[in-house]
Protein backbone atom coordinates (compact mmCIF):
# COMPACT_ATOMS: atom_id res chain seq x y z
CA UNK A 1 0.00 0.00 0.00
CA UNK A 2 1.13 3.64 -1.18
CA UNK A 3 2.62 5.55 1.90
CA UNK A 4 1.33 9.13 2.12
CA UNK A 5 4.44 11.45 2.68
CA UNK A 6 3.74 15.23 3.11
CA UNK A 7 5.49 18.65 3.05
CA UNK A 8 3.81 20.17 5.75
CA UNK A 9 6.74 20.27 8.60
CA UNK A 10 8.85 21.43 5.83
CA UNK A 11 6.64 24.50 5.07
CA UNK A 12 5.65 24.78 8.45
CA UNK A 13 9.23 25.61 9.71
CA UNK A 14 9.64 27.65 6.61
CA UNK A 15 6.54 29.88 7.40
CA UNK A 16 7.54 30.07 10.96
CA UNK A 17 4.21 28.22 12.37
CA UNK A 18 4.02 25.58 15.29
CA UNK A 19 1.60 22.54 14.66
CA UNK A 20 -0.99 24.47 17.09
CA UNK A 21 -1.01 27.31 15.00
CA UNK A 22 -1.42 25.50 11.63
CA UNK A 23 -3.85 23.09 13.37
CA UNK A 24 -6.19 26.65 14.46
CA UNK A 25 -5.83 27.69 10.83
CA UNK A 26 -7.09 24.54 9.24
CA UNK A 27 -9.62 24.28 11.79
CA UNK A 28 -8.50 20.70 13.26
CA UNK A 29 -7.07 19.73 16.11
CA UNK A 30 -3.16 19.61 16.44
CA UNK A 31 -2.97 15.83 16.56
CA UNK A 32 -4.47 15.57 13.05
CA UNK A 33 -1.75 17.57 11.95
CA UNK A 34 0.87 15.71 13.99
CA UNK A 35 -0.44 12.46 12.01
CA UNK A 36 -0.12 14.04 9.28
CA UNK A 37 3.31 15.17 8.95
CA UNK A 38 4.25 11.60 10.26
CA UNK A 39 2.23 10.15 7.59
CA UNK A 40 -0.54 7.96 9.73
CA UNK A 41 -3.78 9.79 8.37
CA UNK A 42 -4.84 10.50 5.22
CA UNK A 43 -6.80 14.24 5.02
CA UNK A 44 -10.34 14.39 2.90
CA UNK A 45 -9.38 16.46 -0.30
CA UNK A 46 -10.83 19.03 1.60
CA UNK A 47 -8.34 19.38 4.52
CA UNK A 48 -5.62 18.70 1.83
CA UNK A 49 -6.86 21.65 0.23
CA UNK A 50 -6.90 23.68 3.12
CA UNK A 51 -3.50 23.14 4.09
CA UNK A 52 -2.37 23.72 1.03
CA UNK A 53 -4.14 26.98 0.47
CA UNK A 54 -2.68 27.97 3.89
CA UNK A 55 1.20 27.34 2.46
CA UNK A 56 0.42 29.57 -0.79
CA UNK A 57 0.76 25.66 -2.72
CA UNK A 58 -1.19 22.86 -3.86
CA UNK A 59 -1.79 20.01 -3.03
CA UNK A 60 0.30 18.17 -5.38
CA UNK A 61 3.11 20.09 -4.17
CA UNK A 62 2.06 19.11 -0.60
CA UNK A 63 0.81 16.03 -0.46
CA UNK A 64 2.16 12.55 -2.34
CA UNK A 65 2.16 8.85 -2.22
CA UNK A 66 5.50 6.87 -1.82
CA UNK A 67 5.31 3.67 -3.88
CA UNK B 1 3.73 33.00 17.54
CA UNK B 2 1.08 31.50 20.05
CA UNK B 3 2.10 28.77 22.32
CA UNK B 4 0.98 25.40 21.76
CA UNK B 5 -1.75 24.88 23.73
CA UNK B 6 -3.69 21.19 23.62
CA UNK B 7 -6.73 22.10 25.68
CA UNK B 8 -8.92 20.84 22.47
CA UNK B 9 -7.61 17.77 22.96
CA UNK B 10 -7.77 17.24 26.47
CA UNK B 11 -11.20 18.16 26.98
CA UNK B 12 -12.33 15.95 24.24
CA UNK B 13 -10.81 12.97 26.14
CA UNK B 14 -11.75 14.66 29.26
CA UNK B 15 -15.35 14.69 27.45
CA UNK B 16 -16.15 10.97 26.68
CA UNK B 17 -14.15 10.04 29.82
CA UNK B 18 -17.00 11.93 31.86
CA UNK B 19 -19.50 9.88 29.59
CA UNK B 20 -17.58 6.59 30.72
CA UNK B 21 -18.12 7.61 34.25
CA UNK B 22 -21.59 8.96 34.11
CA UNK B 23 -22.28 5.72 32.03
CA UNK B 24 -21.00 3.79 35.10
CA UNK B 25 -22.05 5.21 37.34
CA UNK B 26 -25.75 4.58 35.66
CA UNK B 27 -24.91 0.92 35.64
CA UNK B 28 -24.47 1.18 39.40
CA UNK B 29 -27.98 3.10 40.27
CA UNK B 30 -29.71 0.53 37.68
CA UNK B 31 -28.40 -2.78 39.83
CA UNK B 32 -27.43 -1.27 42.81
CA UNK B 33 -30.60 1.07 43.19
CA UNK B 34 -33.79 0.47 44.71
CA UNK B 35 -35.86 3.09 43.43
CA UNK B 36 -33.64 3.60 40.20
CA UNK B 37 -36.93 3.41 38.39
CA UNK B 38 -37.07 7.14 39.45
CA UNK B 39 -33.91 7.98 37.78
CA UNK B 40 -35.75 7.27 34.28
CA UNK B 41 -36.71 11.10 34.05
CA UNK B 42 -33.11 11.84 34.10
CA UNK B 43 -32.53 9.30 31.01
CA UNK B 44 -33.46 11.72 28.18
CA UNK B 45 -30.61 14.23 29.76
CA UNK B 46 -27.93 11.68 29.60
CA UNK B 47 -28.81 10.42 26.21
CA UNK B 48 -28.36 14.37 25.27
CA UNK B 49 -25.21 14.88 26.28
CA UNK B 50 -24.06 11.81 25.13
CA UNK B 51 -25.37 12.31 21.33
CA UNK B 52 -24.29 16.07 21.30
CA UNK B 53 -22.51 16.00 18.06
CA UNK B 54 -21.20 19.36 17.53
CA UNK B 55 -18.81 19.30 19.83
CA UNK B 56 -17.31 16.13 18.49
CA UNK B 57 -17.46 17.04 14.89
CA UNK B 58 -14.99 19.48 14.70
CA UNK B 59 -12.12 17.76 13.25
CA UNK B 60 -12.25 15.00 10.15
CA UNK B 61 -9.75 12.46 12.69
CA UNK B 62 -12.44 12.71 15.50
CA UNK B 63 -14.90 11.74 12.79
CA UNK B 64 -13.34 8.81 11.68
CA UNK B 65 -12.18 7.59 15.36
CA UNK B 66 -16.17 8.00 16.24
CA UNK B 67 -17.63 6.51 13.28
CA UNK B 68 -14.84 3.09 14.10
CA UNK B 69 -16.46 3.30 17.40
CA UNK B 70 -19.90 3.49 16.61
CA UNK B 71 -19.54 0.88 14.00
CA UNK B 72 -18.01 -1.77 16.79
CA UNK B 73 -20.58 -0.72 19.61
CA UNK B 74 -23.58 -1.66 17.37
CA UNK B 75 -22.27 -4.98 16.67
CA UNK B 76 -21.50 -5.06 20.05
CA UNK B 77 -25.03 -4.28 21.02
CA UNK B 78 -26.40 -6.26 17.76
CA UNK B 79 -24.94 -9.28 19.53
CA UNK B 80 -25.65 -8.41 23.04
CA UNK B 81 -29.35 -7.76 22.19
CA UNK B 82 -29.50 -11.36 20.20
CA UNK B 83 -27.98 -13.43 23.24
CA UNK B 84 -30.51 -11.45 25.51
CA UNK B 85 -33.44 -12.95 23.32
CA UNK B 86 -31.91 -16.03 22.84
CA UNK B 87 -32.35 -16.13 27.10
CA UNK B 88 -35.15 -14.96 27.29
CA UNK B 89 -36.33 -17.01 25.02
CA UNK B 90 -37.60 -14.04 23.15
CA UNK B 91 -39.53 -12.97 25.72
CA UNK B 92 -39.84 -9.61 26.59
CA UNK B 93 -36.52 -8.13 28.08
CA UNK B 94 -36.65 -6.19 31.75
CA UNK B 95 -36.36 -2.34 31.62
CA UNK B 96 -33.18 -2.88 33.91
CA UNK B 97 -31.48 -4.85 30.78
CA UNK B 98 -32.06 -2.60 28.62
CA UNK B 99 -31.15 0.46 31.07
CA UNK B 100 -27.55 -1.50 31.71
CA UNK B 101 -27.14 -2.45 27.82
CA UNK B 102 -27.58 1.44 27.09
CA UNK B 103 -25.36 2.68 29.50
CA UNK B 104 -22.85 0.13 28.62
CA UNK B 105 -23.25 1.52 25.03
CA UNK B 106 -22.26 4.47 25.58
CA UNK B 107 -19.53 3.66 28.21
CA UNK B 108 -18.02 1.01 25.15
CA UNK B 109 -18.24 3.91 22.51
CA UNK B 110 -16.08 6.42 25.16
CA UNK B 111 -13.87 4.11 25.65
CA UNK B 112 -13.22 2.99 22.22
CA UNK B 113 -12.93 6.06 20.73
CA UNK B 114 -10.54 7.20 23.35
CA UNK B 115 -8.71 4.13 22.59
CA UNK B 116 -8.44 5.37 18.88
CA UNK B 117 -7.40 8.59 19.77
CA UNK B 118 -4.40 7.18 21.82
CA UNK B 119 -3.80 5.01 19.55
CA UNK B 120 -0.08 4.96 17.09
CA UNK B 121 1.96 6.96 19.89
CA UNK B 122 0.22 8.17 22.65
CA UNK B 123 3.52 9.59 24.61
CA UNK B 124 3.77 11.91 21.02
CA UNK B 125 0.41 13.99 21.98
CA UNK B 126 0.75 16.36 23.74
CA UNK B 127 4.48 17.51 22.99
CA UNK B 128 4.83 19.22 19.81
CA UNK B 129 7.55 17.86 18.03
CA UNK B 130 10.58 19.31 17.62
CA UNK B 131 11.17 21.23 13.78
CA UNK B 132 14.64 20.30 14.06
Amino acid sequence: MAKLHTKIKEYRVKFNMSQYELAELADVRRETIVRLERGQYNPSLKLAMDIAKIFGTTVEEMFSFEK
Amino acid sequence: MKQENPKKIKSLRWYHAAIIILSVLGILAVLFMDNWSEMIGYLPIAVAICSDGKFEKADELVRQNLSRANTITMWILFAVLCVFAMHARFHAISVAHILVVMFSAFAIRSILFIIFDCSFDCSFIGKEESDG
